[in-house]
């Protein structure tokens, strides 16, 4: 069955057509929520939360882009979590146990252990990085240079502007590249800056 | 942010030119701005290394299948079990006949007051190390003072059925003190061994007898003696047992992972249903009222000394507390000392509340006594009774009603507190009479050796649509003749439960998704009798025959091994 075919009979009802849609976008879904919200429970909740929104509305969903349509609802329901934890700040108990040194998705048992510790500390401070941006920042920065969304589907995804999709990614880059450039140690020799006062 | 010798190049100029979405002129302008500054070209390089770098990110793992379940009408609930952030408890929604006490103690403990009850329990356990001991001492004090006063009213008015209550709950009082006493103790010793989780897990434990004396209190009161009236003749034998219980020392938690803390409320539902059918001959209660009024005086006395003794904990409470440093929550959930103190008396609060609004009539009494004369399976596992929705309730009855009369006849000498069986409904899954369902729980060998739950997994079902009819009338099926684009999918619970409704008339098979590979389940160790009651399934493949109107229940479908 196509995309096409799947929305219709999901939208009649069948819980196996949209779980098939769900199969397509999941993985996806969770890796924008996790960056986005930094916390894997979190991001579950908000995926779980954001497809079961889609599938009661999907009514709503007058063709065009189901992907970004899915997203934006999954996009929001992060936005709705952050919105709660700010107003009930909480700190996992698990979350720091774990730190940040050590990243379980990120391992890759072909390489050695040296290769494995060096990406391992540039993907933390990537994916650290990634953490100090401001939250709508995160998420245009995820979908475009993580996921590779185009610009106009950002844009529908987080109901803005493309101009405010540029400003934001150029900003979330340029913070991001300012970041790493904090922790140059650990970045090839070419990424460095020649000024280290930069 | 980086300067530049070209200032009016700006990080968003560079950023859409890597992207190449710059209009043509400024494209070529920052083109020769490259060229010309060695700044820029420093910019958009760092810039495209950026994004190289988060395009290398790795895809992150599923936790788990986000599938909706395919009856959408269990979401909440599910949902409710598969939240990570914000964990309750495991419950089906399901179409239950019952209602009165046993349906009200439910619902409180799924309800509001029971997630506040077990959200308190952390507090309690907190607030038990410095002022709990204390309070317990004197509730046990007053409980029992209450135990006394309803013996001797028992004695001066010669009802029977009070007597014998009174003869149950101060036994049940008798123990808990004692028992409560040595988990306190026990408490504490292990608070000065472990750390301070380990320490409130603990002394939550301890609070438990507090709880079932003061409900157990609490339910004595609520008993008239008039109530002797509805108690039905025919049970009223002298060698009745008082009640058909399951015997838990109180010095064991009262909770297992499956049922935790809110089971524990239960043990004031068994006195109370006991009461209605629990009498002996007048000499015998005489006597018994004696013995119960000397051993509840007694036992006022034990725990005025155990008061003094809690004294002492609490002393040894708050020096383990200095010594420690305890770092609070930063949501606050446990703010302070007072407020855990304040929790702890709420919680009191609500279960008196819960009593007085629940506790049974006479004739809930007398249904709940024969309910709870049948068999407890087990208290950490639902029994997953799938039947027609119209000979559920019947057949239910039935079987409790004759593992009652057949239930062996004991009398109870030494006081011990006693949880009731506790029948719990089964799962009825309303269909209608075109389609039929389909439940199961699929069980793996682990890695450890053991049989457990295929949890969170894929599970499809299939329909086949090749059958032949042999020489003898059985109806043969091809289980590989399926439509592999028309599997219906669901996804089992942490249990391995998986539901399927709104099934067409006909023969399927199981499909296990697994990365999207699909394979289909062959026959296990171990099937339910209402599988492929007329169909003789191909040689290690399991075929299911699914009818209108009825609803198919595997059973525990065990595999050593899956594809």
């Amino acid at each position: 069955m196509t995309e096409e075919e799947l929305i219709d009979s999901a939208k009649s009802g069948d819980v196996d057509s949209f779980n098939q849609l769900i199969y397509t976008y999941e993985r996806l879904a969770y890796s924008v929520a996790h960056r986005t919200l930094r916390n894997p429970d979190l991001a579950a909740d908000a995926v779980q939360n954001g497809f079961v929104k889609a599938f009661r509305g999907l009514n709503g969903f007058r063709g065009g882009n189901f992907r970004a349509w899915l997203m934006r609802i999954v996009t929001n329901c992060c936005y709705d979590i952050l919105r709660a934890e700010k107003r009930r700040p909480t700190e996992s108990l698990d979350h720091l146990l774990s730190g940040v040194e050590h990243l379980p998705y990120l391992t890759d048992p072909q390489e050695s252990p040296e290769q494995y510790t060096s990406r391992m500390e540039l993907g933390n401070l990537i994916e650290t990085g990634i953490g100090t941006l401001p939250a709508d920042q995160r998420v245009v920065i995820v979908l475009r240079d993580v996921h590779g969304y185009t610009y106009q589907e950002i844009a529908d995804i987080t109901q803005d502007a493309m101009g405010t999709v540029k400003s934001r990614l150029s900003r979330a880059r340029g913070g991001l590249r300012d970041y790493l450039q904090q922790h140059s140690e650990l970045l090839p020799e070419t990424y460095r800056h020649k000024d280290a006062s930069l | 942010m980086l300067s530049s010798n070209d200032s009016h190049i700006t990080d968003e100029m560079l950023s859409a030119f890597i992207d190449n979405l710059l209009p043509e002129n400024e494209h070529k302008f920052v083109e020769a701005a490259i060229k010309a500054d060695a700044e820029v070209a420093w910019r958009v390089q760092s810039l495209r290394q950026t994004v190289a770098y988060l395009n290398e990110l790795p895809e992150l793992a599923l936790p788990r299948s986000f599938a909706l379940p395919a009856n959408i009408s269990l979401t909440e609930s599910w949902l409710a079990r598969q939240s990570t952030h914000q964990p309750k408890a495991a419950q089906l929604e399901v179409s239950t006949q019952d209602s009165g006490f046993w349906s009200g103690l439910r619902n409180y403990l799924q309800g509001p007051k029971g997630l506040s009850f077990n959200a308190m329990a952390a507090a309690i356990a907190l607030a038990l190390l410095v002022g709990g001991g204390f309070l317990y001492g004197d509730l046990l004090t007053e409980n029992l003072r209450s135990l006394t006063n309803s013996a001797q009213v028992a004695t001066t008015s010669q009802n029977t059925e009070i007597a014998s209550n009174a003869d149950a709950n101060s036994s049940a009082g008798a123990e808990t003190e004692s028992d409560a006493a040595d988990d306190s103790q026990d408490s504490s010793t292990i608070a000065q061994e472990s750390d301070a989780a380990e320490m409130a897990t603990s002394v939550s434990v301890a609070i438990l007898p507090t709880e079932t004396a003061i409900a157990m209190a609490a339910t004595q009161q609520n008993v008239e003696p008039a109530n002797a009236e509805f108690v039905d003749p025919a049970i009223l034998t002298p060698s009745r047992p008082l009640a058909q219980p399951t015997s838990i020392p109180l010095s064991t938690p009262l909770t297992t992972p499956d049922m935790p803390l809110a089971q524990a409320p239960a043990a004031p539902a068994a006195a109370s249903s006991s009461m209605a059918n629990t009498v002996a001959p007048l000499t015998a209660q005489a006597q018994a009222v004696e013995g119960i009024t000397d051993m509840a005086a007694s036992s006022i006395e034990r725990a005025d000394a155990d008061s003094e003794q809690f004294d002492s904990v609490e002393d040894r409470g708050e020096g383990i507390i200095s010594s420690r440093k305890i770092d609070l929550p930063t949501d606050g959930s446990i703010a302070n000392e007072s407020m855990a103190n304040e929790s702890m008396e709420t919680a009191a609060e609500n279960y008196n509340e819960f009593i007085e609004e629940y506790s049974p009539t006479a004739e809930e009494s007398n249904m709940g006594n024969q309910a709870s004369s049948g068999s407890l399976e087990s208290s950490s596992v639902i029994p997953f009774n799938v039947n027609t929705p119209q000979s559920a309730p019947s057949g239910v009855a039935a079987a409790s009603s004759s593992q009652a009369q057949a239930a062996p006849l004991t009398e109870s000498t030494t006081p011990q507190a006693t949880i009731p069986p506790v029948e719990l409904p089964p799962i009825v899954i309303e269909i209608d009479e075109s389609t039929g369902a389909l439940t199961g729980t699929i069980q793996v060998r682990q890695d450890n050796g053991t049989m457990g739950p295929l949890a969170v997994a894929y599970i499809g079902l299939g329909q086949l649509d090749a059958m032949t009819i042999d020489e003898n009338g059985v109806a043969k099926y091809d289980a590989t003749q399926y439509n592999e684009s028309a599997v219906r999918y669901t996804s089992t619970d942490n249990n391995g439960l998986f539901i399927f409704t709104s099934i067409e008339p006909g023969a399927y098979v199981l499909i296990y998704n697994v990365n999207g590979t699909q394979s289909r389940l062959n026959m296990p160790t171990d099937i339910g009798n209402d599988v492929a009651n007329n169909v003789e399934p191909t040689p290690e493949a399991l075929v299911i025959e699914i009818r209108a109107g009825e609803q198919i229940d595997t059973g525990v479908l065990q595999y050593e091994k899956l594809p």
